[in-house]
């Protein structure tokens, strides 16, 4: 299992506790802090970029509310993503948010083209493809494939956010990443046939 | 030189951190499968976090907007009140209406008060109202 842990993991329990009795400074350090991973958690799960900020938004004031809640023997991430996953879910079930992808995809069948994953210069581009690929996967393993392979989260701690087991983690991954070589392996072949000035086997 | 930004900083470290080694069961797919999942971690990395409206600002709005929100749904509907056409209930009200209601066929008369009953007659409408027993016609009503 990967160590890799992203940047944003985890508030200390000092900051929360402070956060949770109210102090401003701590409040602010802690939206901070919390505020992309809660956006990345949203963009992915949603698949959707103007859903996903005011997503973000709303479960940042909904988790500053219940920080008291939290109980420091659980772990604060795997508290925090249950906490944004029900969140979208129950946002997904009321605006209607699964019938606006599906027109999408009606939409945007297909990914024709890729821009380079380095460019920093190509970020909406880069998160427009992210967002057209996670909509095109049935929502659990959306779910599965952003905490544990965009966000690299242990199987275990996807597996109890979702509230399944750790197989049926790894089972839904499996379809989400052969699902995404059906829909960005045209582009990456092309991509590839490109540079090489051929076509790949 | 003015000091970055913290959330910058954080932004910058994020997009320059590597992808971690592929787990096990990944490395177990095909090339192209690896190579699909492998691009959307590279992109995920520069994934740019919208502005932050901090906590008491996000509030602050969150109510600015309720109260807008409110204000114009009673402008509507005071528009709505006012645009409205005439309903019933104003017809009732209304002078016409009060004036050809008084208008009766003929005056109430009264054609029959003795001990036991009153009663009136108004147009095609006959009212009896019974006496209680023991009860004087005078000291029940205030005919002249």
């Amino acid at each position: 299992m990967s160590d890799f842990q992203p940047p944003t993991s985890a508030p200390s329990t000092d900051l929360i506790q402070k956060a949770a009795r109210g102090k401003a400074e701590a409040q602010d350090s802690w939206f901070r802090l919390e505020f992309p991973c809660v956006y990345r958690l949203c963009l992915g799960f949603l698949a959707d970029a103007v859903l996903a900020e005011d997503f973000a938004q709303d479960a940042m004031l909904h988790l500053l509310d219940r920080l008291d809640r939290w109980n420091p023997e659980r772990t604060y991430v795997a508290w925090r993503t249950t906490v944004v996953l029900n969140l979208c879910r129950d946002g997904v079930r009321k605006s209607g948010v699964r019938q606006r992808a599906e027109d999408k995809l009606k939409l945007h069948p297909e990914i024709h083209s890729l821009p380079d994953p380095s460019d920093a210069a190509a970020g909406k581009e880069l998160r427009d493809v992210i967002t057209q690929a996670l909509a095109q996967l049935p929502p659990r393993e959306r779910e599965a494939f952003v905490m544990k392979d965009l966000e690299h989260y242990p199987t275990s701690k996807v597996a109890s956010a979702m509230g399944i087991t750790s197989a049926a983690v790894r089972s839904l991954l499996a379809l989400a990443r052969r699902r995404l070589r059906g829909i960005l392996g045209p582009a990456l072949d092309m991509k590839a046939s490109r540079k090489t000035g051929g076509s790949r086997a | 030189m003015p000091e970055k930004d913290p959330l910058d900083q954080l932004q910058e470290a994020w997009a320059q951190m590597d992808v971690p080694a592929a787990e096990r069961d990944l490395l177990e797919e095909d090339s192209l499968t690896q190579e699909s999942v492998a691009f959307l971690q590279q992109a995920w990395r520069q994934v740019e976090t919208p502005q932050i409206v901090l906590p008491r600002l996000s509030r602050l709005l969150r109510i600015l907007t309720y109260v807008a929100s409110a204000a114009a749904a009673l402008l509507v509907s005071a528009l709505v009140f006012f645009m409205q056409p005439k309903t019933p209930h104003k017809d009732i009200a209304s002078p016409s209406v009060m004036a050809s209601a008084n208008e009766l066929p003929s005056a109430p008369k009264l054609i029959e008060n003795n001990q036991k009953e009153v009663q009136v007659l108004a147009g095609k409408v006959r009212l009896t109202m019974l006496r209680k027993s023991g009860i004087s016609p005078s000291a029940q009503t205030n005919d002249s």
